[in-house]
């Protein structure tokens, strides 16, 4: 009797006292699923309303990009440019509506286009690669002709980008290996010329996923170091020793054992990258700190004090940076439709007046750059850094 | 009776046993979480910091690029480890050191000294652990919640009016983890650094008072600045459980005794059920979110709990007091003692018994125990154990010299003092429920400087607040008066009746 009693009383009180506390809970838990149901709604209301104009756009696109492919085979240069700078016009003109609905079609479509779009503006064309690029985009565009509208929970589109994005990056750390092999050969070749070109290509595949391979132990430091980070030059390593026997010393000699060691890293980060296991949380702050980096050593031209290439490093770390973004549409959309088409205008209009400082399919050296025209790129990155740090209101 | 004592001892010694164990098994845990902590030479980076701002004020453009290379180069190395203990801390130190790069791209001077401030602060934190680390612990300090209020009153010289208010709501929900630092060396700093935070926040709320707040948070960051490197002896733990339960002990003790006078043993387990109740879940909860939360997060649902059981335990003690009040009369008590016989009692109002000595034990009771938690990394641990234990054994003892003394005494003298008692509780607990709803957002702060303020009767100079308050009062004086009346007419009545009788025997 006493015990039933005791119980009863213990009971009823907690009750009372967690109903107190729940109270807050109970407020946020409403707010957020009012929130989720406008938002929710929003999409699915548009989606039956744009399908058809987004098949419509994307029929055009593939006439236009057949067309594109024919050209191509012609080799013909000017008629490849302008279809570019067409179908860059025709994609602009509705691909917001295509992100909103159809947000994992939609980076497909932007990963070939981009590449097809810049090389309009170049002066040179690799026709193999755009071959490549424009087999791809016809691919993708009829995967968004037939995509159907689907509907997911944010937790869910959060995993499915994160297993996006490690794709991405795993794609990065097998390119970074093999274009290292390549540079590193020139460099025991003692071909400056070629390595100089081999070395900037490397560089990219690094700088893209730069937060990922920070993470690792000590790779971080032995593959990319500047001078100024050790405390003894003699154990100095890397793409930055290399660079300033490249640019500064303009001889080759005792680079053989750099070079073989940087291969040597650069397979462990791949090795390491392969299984990583990604969370959500660190694949957004890692396009925060992409942007970061790109404030922090590359705009100021701290990065590549001996080469210059600041300028390949700083769009490197954009892209990697934009690739996240991409992963993170369908999340993005779920939440936070309007922050997804501001990031969007923002990096087009960074990668716009980044595209502006290449010359033959190169950029700048950084030392060219006027004042002026890094005060522009670094207005620019700011703007995006402060969209970008809303990102963080998915998780 | 002997068996009964037994009883209660045995509950007594499990209760102390308990919080004995939470007690010493505490500074392991908090020596673990220092062990993750910052790196040693945060602080130093912190410092080059605040040099970099001071440089950047005065125009030293040159010196400050070269402090500015220094920090880049400390957090080229030690980003990872950083990142590591915290990705929030990291992107919050990476963001403004890439700004402050911009900012010295662009030549902006006045842009690169405030973020150069912003940037000393974050390091501050992250030197002083006040981070919520990868694994969601936090581990704030009261040096650096006086940091964060400087930095809140720095804002509002500024201007700042908005960031400072959201600042002062930080502070709001940070003030569990510091509390118990400041109640333990000084009550009247605690006191005013509670009303302090609501007057705050109301003043920012409205845009025509917004410069009264600074010199709130200036007095409120000087007093508590005094409480700073202090250290703790076994008086101050003894002093936590004696200033936090002596309100509870009334309660209980009241109830106790009024349980003793009308012999009715299952009031009395009831009761001591609610009681122990109280205890065990406030035990549970506060060892639960001062190892496994961290304070600061828990800092909102304690100001919850504090205020609605202040409030809904302040409406209990209404009745009971009125109760206690109506049975002062001898012949009244009798006759209910007679009538209602402690099987006649309803069950609801013995639930409502145990409910109240529940909440009034809860009330109080997380915080108690989060203050010595707290406590336990600062002192030793025998002299800590020791503190607590003689703070609980002056309360027993005053718990039984009560419950004697009431036995002892008469019934009516016993049961006004004991209904004036109560009624002051109640007077009290409504005033700090209502602020403690108001530190919790649930009830707006407001502050009216017309109104009375009095801290040893939670009197706070606000109308919500004070208007129940008054209304009790009102109540009270209503009772006192209707049974004064009553009284005097009864009495008319009998000397009328007395003269009619002398009347009649002159007459005769």
């Amino acid at each position: 009797m006493n015990r039933r009693m005791l119980g009863a009383s213990a009971i009823l009180a907690s009750i009372l006292v967690l109903g107190a506390c729940g109270q807050s809970n109970g407020k946020n838990g409403e707010h957020a699923a009012a929130a989720q149901e406008t938002s929710g709604g929003a999409p699915s209301a548009s989606a039956s309303a744009d399908l058809s104009p987004i098949q419509e756009n994307t029929a055009k696109l593939q006439q236009l990009t057949k067309q594109l492919q024919e050209a191509i085979g012609k080799q013909d240069a000017e008629e490849v440019k302008r279809l570019g700078q067409t179908i860059n016009d025709a994609w602009l003109a509705y691909e917001n509506s295509v992100r909103q609905t159809f947000p994992i079609e939609y980076t497909e479509v932007e990963k070939y286009e981009m590449p097809i779009f810049s090389a309009s503006a170049s002066d040179t064309l690799d026709y193999e690669a755009l071959s490549a690029n424009a087999q791809k985009l016809q691919e993708a565009l009829t995967t968004l002709l037939n995509a159907k509208v689907t509907t997911a929970s944010t937790s869910e589109l959060l995993t499915k980008a994160v297993a996006q994005y490690k794709v991405y990056v795993q794609e990065q750390a097998d390119q970074l290996v093999s274009s290292t092999k390549v540079f590193a050969d020139a460099v025991k070749t003692g071909d400056a010329e070629k390595a100089k070109l081999e070395y900037a290509k490397a560089r990219v595949f690094y700088e893209r996923i730069e937060p990922i391979a920070e993470s690792f132990g000590d790779l971080d430091p032995k593959i990319d170091a500047r001078l100024a980070d050790v405390e003894d030059e003699n154990e100095w390593t890397g793409f930055h020793r290399i660079e300033k026997a490249l640019w500064v010393d303009g001889s080759l000699q005792g680079m053989d054992s750099y070079a073989d060691q940087l291969v040597k890293d650069t397979e462990a980060l791949r090795q390491q990258i392969s299984a990583i296991d990604l969370e959500p949380k660190a694949v957004v702050a890692g396009a925060m700190e992409l942007l970061n980096e790109a404030a922090i050593s590359k705009i100021t031209g701290e990065e590549e004090i001996y080469s210059h290439l600041d300028l390949v490093d700083f769009a490197a770390n954009v892209e990697g940076s934009k690739s996240v973004y991409m992963a993170i549409i369908p999340a993005l959309n779920e939440k936070n439709p309007d922050l997804a088409n501001q990031l969007d205008q923002q990096f087009q209009q960074l990668q716009q007046t980044l595209g502006g400082h290449m010359k033959n399919g190169q950029y700048v050296s950084y030392d060219t750059l006027t004042t002026e025209q890094i005060r522009t790129i670094s207005d620019q990155l700011s703007q995006l850094s402060n969209l970008m740090s809303q990102t963080a209101s998915i998780l | 009776m002997m068996q009964r004592l037994i009883k209660g001892r045995l509950l007594a010694a499990i209760v102390s046993l308990v919080l004995i164990i939470v007690i010493t098994a505490a500074p392991g845990f908090s020596a673990a979480a220092e062990g993750a902590s910052a790196p040693a030479n945060a602080r130093t980076a912190a410092a080059l910091a605040g040099t970099l701002a001071e440089r950047l004020q005065a125009g030293q453009t040159d010196e400050a690029a070269e402090t500015f290379g220094t920090i880049k180069l400390w957090w080229n190395a030690n980003k990872k480890t950083v990142k590591q203990n915290s990705l929030d801390m990291s992107l919050e130190i990476d963001r403004q050191i890439a700004g402050l790069s911009l900012d010295f791209l662009n030549r902006d001077a006045d842009k690169a000294a405030q973020d150069a401030e912003a940037l000393r602060f974050s390091l501050q934190m992250y030197a002083d652990g006040a981070y919520t680390g990868n694994d969601g612990k936090q581990n704030m300090t009261l040096s650096v919640y006086v940091m964060k209020l400087r930095q809140v009153a720095s804002k509002m010289r500024g201007g700042e009016w908005e960031a400072a208010r959201s600042e002062v709501k930080l502070l709001q929900r940070q003030w569990l983890s510091v509390e118990g630092d400041v109640v333990s060396r000084s009550q009247a700093a605690y006191n005013d650094a509670e009303r302090d935070l609501v007057l705050m926040d109301a003043y920012l709320a409205s845009p025509s008072r917004q410069s009264q707040a600074l010199p709130v948070a200036e007095r409120m960051a000087e007093s508590l600045s005094g409480l700073l490197d202090a250290r703790y002896s076994w008086w101050d733990a003894a002093l936590i459980p004696l200033r936090e339960g002596i309100e509870a002990l009334l309660v209980v003790g009241t109830l106790l005794m009024y349980a003793k006078k009308s012999e009715s043993r299952t009031a009395r387990r009831w009761i001591v059920g609610g009681s122990a109740a109280g205890v065990l879940l406030c035990v549970a909860i506060g060892f639960a979110v001062a190892m496994l939360l961290s304070a600061g997060a828990f800092g909102q649902s304690n100001s919850m709990i504090n205020g609605w059981t202040g409030v809904l335990a302040s409406l209990l003690l209404l009745y009971v007091s009125y109760w206690l009040h109506r049975n002062a009369d001898i012949k009244r008590w009798n006759q209910f003692l007679k009538t209602k016989s402690s099987q006649a009692m309803t069950s609801g109002r013995m639930a409502s018994l145990a409910l109240l000595a529940f909440f009034a034990i809860v009330r109080e009771g997380f915080e108690t125990v989060i203050f010595l938690i707290g406590m336990a990394g600062k002192m030793p641990a025998a002299e800590l154990a020791g503190g607590i234990a003689a703070g609980f054994a002056i309360l027993a003892a005053i718990a039984i010299a009560m419950i004697k003394l009431g036995a002892r005494l008469p019934v009516r003298p016993v049961f006004l003092v004991s209904s004036a008692v109560v009624f002051y509780l109640c007077f009290k607990f409504m005033g700090s429920g209502i602020h403690s709803l108001q530190m919790a957002g649930v009830i707006p702060s407001t502050v009216h400087e017309y109104l009375p303020e009095w801290s040893a009767l939670s009197l706070y100079p606000s109308w919500y607040s004070t208007l129940p308050q008054i209304l009790f009062a009102a109540a009270a004086a209503a009772v006192l008066a209707g049974q004064r009346f009553l009284a005097r007419r009864r009495s008319k009545r009998r000397s009328e009746a007395a003269i009619e009788l002398l009347a009649t025997k002159t007459q005769s």
